[in-house]
């Protein structure tokens, strides 16, 4: 906002009568401004410093809407009713700032609940149970991940940018704008509770539907033989990249599981392969949907569950999932674990 | 000069000017000091809600001229009402700086 429109803010607010009496002023004032600092260039002085000297030529804004008040509400009757029309201005304004602060809280408190509660149940479940969540749900995990990451950072430009409007936003114009933006966050919040109940809805409906967990089965400390290969579960609590795993595997001397045909995928199971999450030896990180082996071959024997690969850029990774196996599914970058393959028996694995 | 003095005599100053011709705000203010040398020399802002009293009042009437892409200027022309009551206000200002006079002449 500029100098001159400054004082005309200051100089037109609290008139007393319509809006459009207030714009009629405006715009007289603006013209013998723009007249003054007109002649005044003319005379050879700068735009700013001829700017500077109109306004204070035209005096002080207070004596200007004095000056309008004894104009515009000479009666007493019309000081009451003027005087009530301010009251009632300046108690909307309060009500106004404090619905819109409810309005901001109710939807930062939202986004919040739906980050902190409803986020990492569909987390668990898609993650953990292996359920079937749909895809608008999954979606919100990265948007959850993303609020997070940059949460106090947006917050400050909130509060920046919301301090900047109130200073810099001709006054005229900020009711309206704040109307509008109460009425934007108001349907905002609005939607993001109904996404919330949803969300919830969705929940625990779908908790209802979750398979029993399977019984795990022992985990053996050695490689245990298949055909002419050995193969060996290695567990992490703490959890595991892709790309640790299989650094993990080569340098035992092995590789990240390769699955070549159905019957290496039941053998899997036999020796814990569906206990948990663990990570097998494909991936698409590099080309997304073109899924290689660790060894560059493609996936020539299959056994993707319903819905899966999934698309999308973060997904990359072959895993066996306890709730989904034996099918396969793509998932992240971390697990519970890793199943390595070796050509021959190791002579020692130390990593147990 | 006193600025409460120019205020109390400002509708006589608008209505006299305004019955040469119709003026805009700045016109008034510009022709107040050209004419005066600088000696009735206000600020300006007092001189809109003057205008806007005058045109309540009825003794003088406003009307916007100039395309809307151009600048567009607030003219305001006397009313048959504001010749009437310009006509009283010369009658007490007369009156007035007379009384003034002999005061004044008389307290040397």
């Amino acid at each position: 906002m500029n100098d001159i429109d400054r004082y005309l803010d200051q100089a037109c607010r609290q008139v007393n009568g319509p809006d459009s009496l207030r714009a009629h002023l405006r715009k007289e004032l603006k013209e013998h401004l723009e007249e003054a600092i007109d002649a005044l260039v003319a005379e050879g002085m700068s735009a700013s410093d001829a700017t500077a000297k109109a306004i204070e030529d035209l005096g002080d804004p207070e004596i200007i809407r004095d000056g309008m008040e004894s104009v515009y509400s000479p009666g007493v009757t019309s000081l009451f009713v003027d005087k009530a029309i301010k009251w009632r201005d300046r108690k909307w304004h309060i009500a106004a700032q404090m619905g819109l602060g409810l309005i901001i809280a109710s939807a930062i408190g939202s986004a919040m609940s739906m980050m902190i509660f409803v986020t990492p149940v569909l987390v668990v479940m898609h993650e953990h149970v292996g359920l079937d969540v749909p895809a608008v749900m999954i979606a919100t995990i990265g948007l959850s991940n993303m609020v997070w990451k940059y949460y106090w950072i947006g917050l400050l430009l909130l509060i920046g940018g919301w301090g900047l409007f109130e200073w810099k936003c001709r006054s005229e114009n900020k009711a309206h704008i704040r109307t509008a933006t109460g009425v934007g966050l108001a349907l905002l919040s609005v939607l993001a509770a109904l996404w919330v109940m949803v969300a919830i809805g969705v929940s625990f409906a779908l908790l209802g539907k979750a398979a029993p967990p399977r019984k795990p089965i022992p985990i053996s400390q050695t490689p245990v033989q298949y055909g002419d290969h050995y193969y060996q579960v290695f567990h992490r609590d703490e959890g595991i990249e892709w790309n640790d795993a299989k650094t993990q595997c080569e340098s035992l001397g092995g590789y990240l599981v390769i699955i070549n045909d159905a019957g290496e995928n039941a053998f899997l199971t036999s020796i814990g392969a569906g206990n948990s999450s663990f990570h097998l030896g494909a991936s698409d990180a590099e080309s997304e949907g073109d899924w290689r082996w660790v060894d560059g071959s493609p996936l020539t024997y299959q056994n993707w569950d319903k819905g899966e690969p999934t698309d999308g850029r973060t997904e990359n990774y072959l895993r066996a999932f306890s709730a989904q196996w034996p099918q396969w599914s793509s998932e992240r970058s971390r697990a519970k674990g890793f199943l390595c393959e070796w050509d021959r028996l190791p002579e020692s694995n130390g990593v147990q | 000069m006193d600025n409460e003095l120019i205020k109390g005599t400002l509708s006589l100053i608008i209505l006299s000017l305004l019955s040469r011709r119709a003026m805009y705000g700045y016109e008034i203010v510009a022709t107040v000091k050209e004419e005066t040398d600088g000696v009735l020399e206000w600020k300006a802002g007092s001189l809109y809600p003057s205008l806007h009293k005058l045109e309540k009042d009825g003794m003088i009437r406003g009307e916007w001229q100039g395309e809307p892409d151009t600048r567009q200027r607030k003219y305001y022309h006397v009313t048959k009402a504001g010749r009437a009551a310009l006509g009283e206000k010369k009658e007490s200002w007369s009156q007035l700086t007379t009384a003034i006079a002999q005061l004044m002449g008389k307290s040397k």
